[in-house]
């Protein structure tokens, strides 16, 4: 689903040149659910950044579904990313001004979707996450893990390929984690491809592969077969 | 799509009140301006564009170059023969304008200012609509008169007027034979009675109409449709030596000025009254601009401000799939609607504020949300307005990555370099029109305070009636007058000062016998042997003149040349090539008619220094006092003692009854009727004072928001220095150090832009205040912005720094 080969991501200012990602090789295949697992800084975040084409590779090559993605304009990725790809941050990134249900149906909006459809498959996935109940409040009202579940809510509701949740349960108490994260294995469950980044080892047993990055590069990869049984294929 | 926009607009407007209001206040202040400019400069534009074929409609003027005067109206010869050589004129028609003549119905007396007297064709060339009697017959006897329904309504009430008749100056009954529709306000014209120019030779005398010297005569012709009428104009100089001899050019010329342009751009002596200006019409539509600018300007600068509040919608916009251009389109649907609120208050702004202003401006102003074309303006305005104001924050706040904004990555607040050069360009504008102002309130001092030459103190002018022998009414009520202890002095002139001097005749320099090259036009006043005394002139060289000098014998066959007296001004005798004391005893010839064959010697027995006799406008001119003459016009001027004049006008008033009965009474103070030359002024400079003062109020709104955003932003640095150890005023000296460089750069280019168009609008005046003079104008209006400036920062900054530093720290 994901090819990722030899792909660089130099940030350059005046003076400094900081390369956060070097020689990346990835494949991420359709319904895996990988974990990006690596110190502060080492690049988890801008790989999360370029997989969801929200930033671009400075030389390598991104295959995305079958589709180059690199050299495309700002307008293409946004018209690629918004019908496959679905977000989940740390910090939830609601926007306070619109309801749940407005936050909720935002994608839709951009997708252009008859008001009718939206209203089912909002109802539908508030449902599915339990939030129904707060679909007119302002995300100020609610509490973080409320309000990482309409940021779920959100992020599936355009039944996305595939979801990118960076540090999802970072701000979260063990008990809302636990529900986020139950929420990913369950769309993951459905056929929905995650990549989670993540620094919590023990979220990361959620995963069916563990991505270890350092100094901007793939340092190892951990294959899960089971809560007992995982085997180390480590990459140079 | 949109809802979502209006909803996520309308809540971003309730979440952030600072913001809102100050940019709603700001927008309505400018749309508010901008919308009654408009409403005065459309009106303005409007001016006898409504009569028919106006297009074609030119007004035919005439100058005089020996005293330089530039009339409006012309001799009354020159219209019919005009119509004789040029037959390609369609139509023309003469009005005598209103000259407060006296007229009376039954016991009740009007001293009467809207009576015209003019050819009947006057009708079809203005296509006036009459509603009694016939157009095409109602002037068709010399002592018909036709009335406005105001008038009619004035000197008949709800009679009938048809056939009733008003007595004109004791002289004629005229008979009412038509009524006609109000004349609309936009027109350069003022009149309400028009009576027949056939009574003209009756009261005048039977040369009345072919008299070349009375120049009191606008005169309209009509050219045909495609006419160039540049092509006429070339033939004007070849007309007036066919009728006025070979010479006759090098003294006078013709012009004509289009109808539609003579509101806003002809300022003319003996114009109907005082017309528009179409640099007042560009200076207000600049200014109101400007205020809407700034408050644009002020919507800018706080949405680039407050960018790092909308960042992370921006980029969670973008993650959800929004493109770059749906974002601009919401951003500027958000400031169109924001615009569409700050409207909704511009128009009640207007509703409330475009009385008084009509009023003060005397125009009949009208701003009707019923009218679908006004309507569609606004709504333009608004589309526009919102645009413009929300072009930069929209793509702007629209180009932020998101993986960058959402990783609280840093948002600069706008090109911060920008931002600073809008802060200068609204600070500019403020303390440029902050000196505009003061300068017009400088020349408005310089007018009032100016040594004119004269005592223009304490006194009361009134006209003399006409048909009745000058001495005969002047001497008694002089007497009378003068009997009282209230009263210093009483004379006659033929114009008092603050009055445009006119009159003008031929004077020859002794020696010359014949009208030539050599003779000079020069001004006249006629004034009796008080006259210099009683408005404490003084004489650089000679003396006043003596009551022996005020009657000279009148010339007669057997004796054509008579010996008389004159006083020159300083002027007048430099054209002679003398100076004052050389002028005393020197003669100059008088020709007292065209033929040449009657003269007046006049022997000059002092010099006066120039005066500024009318106005600051107009040019001192070369002048020639010499006796009272009947023919001219009479004026009174009468000075009161310090003190309560009430007694002494009222003295006034009962002498006048008496001894001129059947003429109302109309008495004014002369420094009122100064007052009134620059009255235009000072209006002017009331309504810049104004909408300065609304610029700098929407430049000191934008400051305060700009401000508190800045103060904000710095919470964090503010609570480390102090920390560290900074004071109070440390921290607001900080934040009002990159304003005050701001204000002093926007002094430095407010100055020489200011210094410029202030010289231009000074060289209107022939005697203007000195730039030089008013120079502290410049510093003041610089330091004004600067504690502007200084009060709006420090108070923001003061309560940042006064907060403990822990909070502000715990604040990031």
């Amino acid at each position: 689903m994901l090819e990722l080969h030899d792909l660089c991501k130099v940030y350059r200012t005046t003076n400094v040149e900081t390369t956060a990602l070097r020689d990346i090789n990835l494949h991420i295949g359709k319904g895996e659910f990988i974990a990006i697992m690596g110190p502060s800084g080492c690049g988890k975040s801008t790989l999360l950044n370029v997989l969801g084409m929200l930033d671009t590779p400075s030389s390598g090559h991104y295959q995305f579904q079958d589709q180059t993605v690199s050299g495309r304009s700002e307008g293409d990725l946004a018209s690629l990313r918004k019908a496959r790809v679905g977000f989940i941050f740390q910090s939830f990134n609601l926007i306070d001004e619109l309801t749940v249900r407005e936050n909720v149906e935002l994608p839709l909006l951009y997708q252009k979707i008859p008001a009718s459809q939206r209203k089912d498959r909002v109802e539908q996935v508030m449902d599915r996450v339990a939030i129904a109940h707060r679909a007119d409040h302002r995300p100020q009202q609610l509490s973080g893990g409320q309000q990482q579940r309409v940021a779920v809510a959100r992020a599936v509701v355009t039944q996305p390929a595939l979801i990118l949740a960076d540090e999802p349960t970072g701000n979260l108490d063990t008990v809302n984690g636990e529900e986020v994260l139950g929420l990913l294995n369950e769309l993951n469950g459905d056929g929905t491809t995650v990549v989670m980044v993540t620094h919590d080892p023990a979220h990361a047993e959620h995963a069916t592969r563990v991505v270890n990055m350092l100094d901007g590069r793939i340092l190892s990869e951990n294959i899960h077969r089971g809560p007992s049984d995982s085997e180390a294929n480590h990459v140079s | 799509m949109f809802r979502n926009y209006l909803t996520i607009a309308l809540r971003t407007i309730a979440a952030s009140p600072l913001f809102s209001v100050i940019n709603v206040v700001g927008l309505a202040i400018g749309l508010a301006c901008c919308t009654i400019i408009t409403v005065f400069v459309n009106h303005e534009l409007s001016y006898d564009k409504h009569w028919p074929n106006a297009e074609r409609v030119y007004r035919v003027t005439r100058d005089f170059f020996g005293n330089d005067l530039k009339l409006a109206s012309v001799a009354p010869p020159i219209g019919p023969l005009l119509m004789e050589d040029f037959p390609e004129i369609e139509a023309m028609t003469r009005i005598l304008p209103p000259n407060q003549l006296t007229l009376a119905r039954g016991e009740r007396i009007i001293r009467e200012e809207r009576l015209a007297i003019a050819d009947d064709s006057v009708f079809d060339l203005f296509d006036l609509q009459f509603v009694q009697g016939e157009r095409s017959s109602a002037l068709e006897r010399p002592t018909n008169i036709v009335l406005s329904e105001r008038a009619a309504q004035r000197y008949f009430g709800n009679e009938n007027p048809m056939g009733q008749t008003i007595n004109i100056m004791g002289q004629a009954d005229l008979t009412v034979t038509g009524v006609f529709r109000d004349l609309p306000e936009n027109t350069h014209m003022a009149f309400e009675l028009v009576g027949s120019i056939a009574m003209i030779p009756i009261m005048f005398g039977p040369e009345a109409l072919s008299n070349w010297g009375s120049n009191n005569f606008y005169t309209y012709i009509r050219l045909p449709e495609g006419y160039d009428p540049q092509q006429l104009k070339e033939q004007f100089e070849a007309f007036l030596v066919k009728h006025r001899g070979e010479n006759a050019p090098k003294g006078t010329a013709l012009g004509l000025q289009r109808l539609t342009d003579i509101h806003l751009t002809s300022k003319r002596d003996s114009e109907w009254r005082n017309n528009g200006s179409l640099t007042l019409v560009y200076t207000f539509s600049a200014v109101a601009f400007v205020v809407l600018l700034i408050a644009c300007v002020n919507f800018m600068n706080l949405s680039t401000a407050r960018s790092l509040q909308r960042a992370r919608e921006v980029g969670i916009r973008k993650v959800v799939g929004a493109r770059r251009s749906q974002l601009i389109t919401q951003f500027l649907c958000e400031s169109v609607l924001l615009t569409l609120i700050a409207m909704f208050l511009a128009v009640t702004l207007v509703e409330i504020a475009l009385p008084p202003f009509a009023a003060f401006l005397e125009k009949d102003l009208q701003f009707s949300l019923a009218d679908p074309q006004t309507l569609g303006l606004l709504g333009l305005a608004t589309v526009c307005v919102g645009l413009l104001a929300g072009s930069y924050p929209a793509f702007y706040l629209s180009h932020f990555r998101p993986a960058e904004v959402l990783k609280g990555g840093a948002v600069g607040g706008g090109s911060g370099l920008l931002r600073r050069a809008l802060v200068v360009f609204q600070f500019a504008t403020s303390i440029a029109l902050l000196i505009a102002t003061g300068v017009v309130m400088a020349q408005m001092h310089h007018a009032r305070s100016i040594d004119m030459g004269f005592d223009r103190e304490r006194n009361i002018t009134t006209a003399l009636p006409f048909f009745q022998d000058l001495w005969s009414t002047y001497e008694p009520l002089r007497t009378e007058l003068e009997a009282h202890p209230g009263i210093s002095s009483v004379v006659y002139s033929s114009r008092v000062p603050s009055m445009q001097s006119l009159d003008g005749s031929n004077y020859l320099p002794e020696g010359v016998q014949a009208i030539s090259e050599n003779s000079l036009i020069l001004s006249d006043i006629k004034v009796d042997a008080h006259w210099f005394d009683h408005y404490g002139i003084e004489f650089l060289a000679g003396r006043p003149f003596r009551p022996n000098e005020m009657r000279p014998p009148m010339p007669t066959e057997e004796q054509p040349v008579v010996q008389a007296w004159a006083i020159l001004d300083e002027a007048g005798a430099r054209r002679f090539g003398w100076s004052p004391e050389e002028a005393i005893g020197k003669v100059i010839r008088q020709p007292l008619n065209r033929e040449m064959r009657q003269f007046a010697d006049r022997t000059i027995v002092g010099v006066i220094p120039d005066l500024y006799f009318s106005s600051l406008h107009d040019a001192r001119k070369a002048t020639v006092y010499a006796e009272p003459n009947g023919n001219y016009a009479r004026n009174l001027s009468i000075k009161v003692k310090a003190g309560d004049p009430s007694a002494a006008i009222a003295h006034l008033e009962t002498v006048w009854a008496r001894l001129v009965p059947n003429e109302p009474l109309d008495w004014q103070f002369l420094d009122d009727a100064f007052d009134a030359r620059y009255r235009s002024e000072a209006k002017q400079a009331k309504l810049f004072a104004v909408f300065s003062a609304f610029a700098v109020f929407v430049a000191t709104l934008g400051l305060f928001g700009l401000a508190s955003f800045t103060t904000e932003r710095r919470t964090k640095e503010i609570g480390i220095r102090k920390v560290m150890g900074a004071s109070v005023l440390d921290i607001v000296l900080l934040l009002t150090r990159d304003f005050t460089v701001l204000v002093l750069v926007a002094s430095v280019i407010a100055w020489p832009l200011a210094w410029y168009f202030m010289e231009r609008w000074l060289s209107r005046f022939a005697y203007r205040a000195s730039l030089v003079d008013w120079s502290w104008l410049f510093i003041v209006a610089a330091l004004a912005a600067l504690l502007v400036a200084w009060l709006t920062v420090a108070g923001q900054a003061s309560r940042a720094a006064a907060a403990r530093p822990v909070k502000a720290l715990r604040y990031e």
